[in-house]
């Protein structure tokens, strides 16, 4: 039995420290993952809150089918989505739209910030034209750097169906760099042989 | 797009990720070469790495307490065993009221519904219980499954058939 393991088997008997240390340098990747697919800083901290939550209720049940972290990524996906639907199912409040973090990720040097923080609004002004689902698809693969073949299983996709969201959102991304922001557009990639 | 398109575009994805069969990588090629509505799909397509560093950097002031809250908040729910069947009529009428409720009835053990979709939702009820919605296995999303840990570590299983225009 692994650390990890054991740690969760300690967790879904109700252990305290263990399901700490089990969340702990984990809510990072939660809330960010939550953020980026929301796009709504008080939505991704519920959301964040309503993960590691649900994890308690449901960890006793939990069969390791999936790995730990992405089982973590199916519940976080899931209730982000739910957020973006209900989110898009009620009315715009005023001043609202593309509400930012109260702090953004932090880098290496005041210079990278800046950019970091410009590169930011930019994903979050572009991606309000992509659907959850092609949202959470391109922050898994993106961002967090997951295989396809894993965001299937996390989002009960088909592997086919993952990598066709995953075209949908790239093309509308680069397509909105191009027209508002053409100095993001990564260079010399157009035209790039295919590996 | 035709089928080859289609196929290729499918294709093109597995084999920036190298996970494409030589002979297969080989015909991609040849249609790409053949095929100028592919060819511009490829660009267009191409990984964008820009924002890459995204989900990483440190938690925002405030998040990692209001996360640990209401951990607190449902770690003393769980030890004072609120999870019940009779915890949650208050919450159920609530949700009644708020839509045409058609059916509720109550049962225990394996999952009664088919698979089938992937739709996912969890229902904010009221009175403070959260009923977490596990599985909707039909595409209308007018079967709901809500499943609540029981404080004797059993579980109940309540079904709702709800109408089809409630919003959860
Ligand atoms: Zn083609």
């Amino acid at each position: 039995m692994t650390d990890e393991a054991r740690l969760i088997a300690a967790a879904g008997r109700g252990d305290r420290n263990a399901f700490e240390k089990l969340v702990s340098g984990r809510q990072e990747r939660v809330f960010w993952t939550a953020y980026q697919v929301v796009g709504h800083f008080e939505d991704a901290r519920d959301v964040a809150q309503h993960v590691f939550i649900r994890l308690w209720q449901v960890l006793p049940r939990y069969r390791p089918g999936l790995s730990f972290d992405s089982w973590l990524h199916r519940i976080t996906i899931n209730l982000a989505i739910d957020a973006c639907r209900r989110r898009r199912a009620r009315p715009e409040v005023v001043g609202s739209e593309g509400s930012e973090p109260v702090a953004e990720p932090l880098t290496a040097s005041p210079f990278q910030d800046l950019r970091q923080r410009e590169v930011q609004r930019i994903f979050l002004r572009l991606a309000r034209r992509l659907s959850p689902r092609q949202r959470a698809v391109f922050v898994l693969k993106e961002m967090n750097d997951l295989k396809t073949t894993e965001i299937a299983k996390i989002m009960k996709l088909t592997p086919s169906t993952v990598r066709n969201h995953l075209h949908q959102a790239r093309k509308e991304l680069r397509r909105g760099l191009a027209r508002d922001y053409p100095e993001y557009m990564p260079k010399g990639s157009a035209g790039k042989e295919t590996p | 797009m035709n089928s080859d398109c289609r196929r290729a575009m499918d294709r093109l994805e597995l084999s920036r990720q190298e996970r494409l069969a030589p002979h297969l990588r080989a015909r991609l090629q040849d249609h790409l070469g053949d095929c100028p509505a592919c060819r511009q799909e490829q660009q267009d397509t191409e990984p964008l790495d820009l924002f890459a560093g995204l989900t990483r950097g440190g938690l925002p002031a405030g998040v990692e307490n209001y996360i640990l809250g209401g951990l607190r908040v449902e770690e003393e729910r769980r030890d004072d065993g609120v999870w019940s069947v009779a915890s949650i009529w208050p919450a159920l009428a609530s949700l009644a009221a708020a839509a045409a409720l058609v059916v509720v009835w109550a049962l225990s053990g394996a999952n009664p519904v088919a698979p089938g979709t992937d739709l996912w939702l969890e229902a904010h009820a009221m009175n403070d219980v959260v009923a977490t919605v596990e599985d909707i296995r039909s595409p209308t999303a007018e079967i709901l499954a809500l499943s609540l840990p029981e404080p004797s570590g059993g579980r109940t299983e309540i079904i709702l058939i709800v109408d089809g225009s409630m919003d959860l």
